[in-house]
């Protein structure tokens, strides 16, 4: 069943197929798109406006312009995907569970990631403001060129990790768990690790001390 | 999004931006306007479009960065307004947590979950599986208070009645991102 080129309003869309197959330009507003099954396949321009994607399941897909809008999207499987301009505004992508993918360009606001993991995965060049990340797993990722306001960290666990190159204005590590990490080329102007402990973690050409909070940090030299 | 025949629309509104949020039964086009901390034409323009019929206005609290927008919305619509005790004066109908609130087939139970401030209500909206909760409670964190026994207050009544909510419930806060009541109970650090 092809949907592309489709505008669909309060439809049930839900339990679709898309195998080996290249779908495009779909816009959904009050519609249920949950249970899609995807796999070696391209999907460019799907926008979704107050919709369900709930219990999504992709493998090796190239995901372009996807846009998500007041849109739940919880419990999503996401194995080797390439997202390249994603944007997430005032949405819920919690309950994830994201491996071996590769995120560019994402614009999010006000949304939230929580209870996610994330394993060799790569984000490179996010916008983001006020985007919830509360008890993330985050396992071999990297974060390059991040531009963050106010995103939050608080009681997530990360393990071989990289943030290089990033902006992270007002980022909360609020009792984050950090194992084996690198913070490099960092800014952190008024970022709180209140009560965050490192360990094998370190910080080249980063000044920890622009962070606003180091209260109760433990493992760190400071 | 939250639930079958319901409207729902996150707004930023007000000088010092707070989440207001608009919710609004399908069927009937009544709606309510959660925290009227500004007004914008956004907001009148969504209320025209989806011919909502707009009804009822919450207040989570009374701090001004919530209530500010208010005399615009009853320039414009016909308004009931329901707050706390002693929270915002123009309230016809106080709250002291516990009361039923119906717009059309719409309803929310209303949550007295003080702290921040003396009579602060959180508003939890079953058939949307969701919870408006002010200052009471953000993600990861909590609104400020003016003691210890204001903050420990607010930090029991957080988890005597929001954390009891299903585990799955929505919470959206009047500042910063949603997030959700398990995410909150298990891993907000001021609940530790």
């Amino acid at each position: 069943m092809s949907i592309s080129n489709s505008s669909v309003n309060n439809q049930d869309c839900s339990g679709q197929q898309i195998l080996n197959d290249s779908i495009s330009h779909i816009q959904a507003r009050d519609s249920d798109l949950s249970a899609w099954r995807l796999s070696e396949s391209s999907i460019v321009s799907l926008r979704m406006d107050t919709c369900s994607f709930n219990n999504t399941w992709a493998d090796t897909c190239r995901w372009k312009l996807l846009r998500l809008d007041h849109s739940l999207a919880r419990q999503g499987t996401f194995s080797n995907c390439v997202f390249d301009e994603f944007l997430v505004v005032n949405s819920f992508l919690t309950a994830g569970r994201f491996s071996g993918c590769r995120l560019t360009g994402t614009v999010s606001e006000l949304s939230a990631f929580a209870l996610s993991s994330f394993e060799n995965t790569c984000l490179v060049r996010s916008r983001m403001s006020e985007v919830s990340f509360i008890a993330t797993i985050w396992k071999n990722c990297e974060f390059r060129d991040e531009d963050y306001f106010f995103v939050r960290f608080p009681s997530s666990l990360f393990i071989n990790t990289s943030f290089i190159d990033c902006n992270l204005r007002k980022v909360i590590f609020r009792w984050a768990f950090f194992i084996n990490c690198r913070f490099q080329a960092c800014q952190l102007p008024e970022a709180v690790f209140h009560n965050a402990h490192f360990v094998d973690t370190d910080f080249p050409k980063t000044d920890i001390h622009q962070a606003a909070n180091l209260e109760g940090v433990r493992g760190l030299d400071l | 999004m939250i639930g079958r025949n319901i409207i729902f629309r996150r707004f930023t509104v007000g000088s010092y931006p707070i989440n207001g949020y608009l919710l609004a039964d399908e069927n009937s086009r009544l709606g309510v306007f959660i925290d009227p901390g500004g007004f914008s034409e956004d907001i009148a323009s969504f209320i025209e479009n989806r011919q909502i019929e707009l009804r009822h206005i919450f207040f989570t609290h009374g701090h001004w960065d919530h209530t500010d927008g208010l005399p615009e919305f009853m320039n414009r619509y016909s308004l009931q307004c329901y707050a706390g005790k002693e929270e915002v004066r123009a309230a016809s109908h106080i709250l002291f947590g516990g009361e039923r609130l119906n717009v059309g087939k719409l309803f929310f139970q209303s949550l007295l979950t003080p702290g921040h401030t003396p009579g602060g209500i959180s508003y939890y909206c079953p058939p949307a599986q969701a919870v408006f909760t002010g200052d009471a409670l953000f993600c990861g964190s909590v609104g400020g208070t003016t003691s210890h026994t204001n903050a420990q207050m607010q930090l029991d009544s957080v988890r005597q009645h929001i954390f009891s909510l299903p585990d799955d419930t929505l919470v959206f806060p009047a500042h910063g991102p949603m997030t959700t009541v398990a995410a909150e109970k298990y891993a907000n650090p001021f609940f530790r």
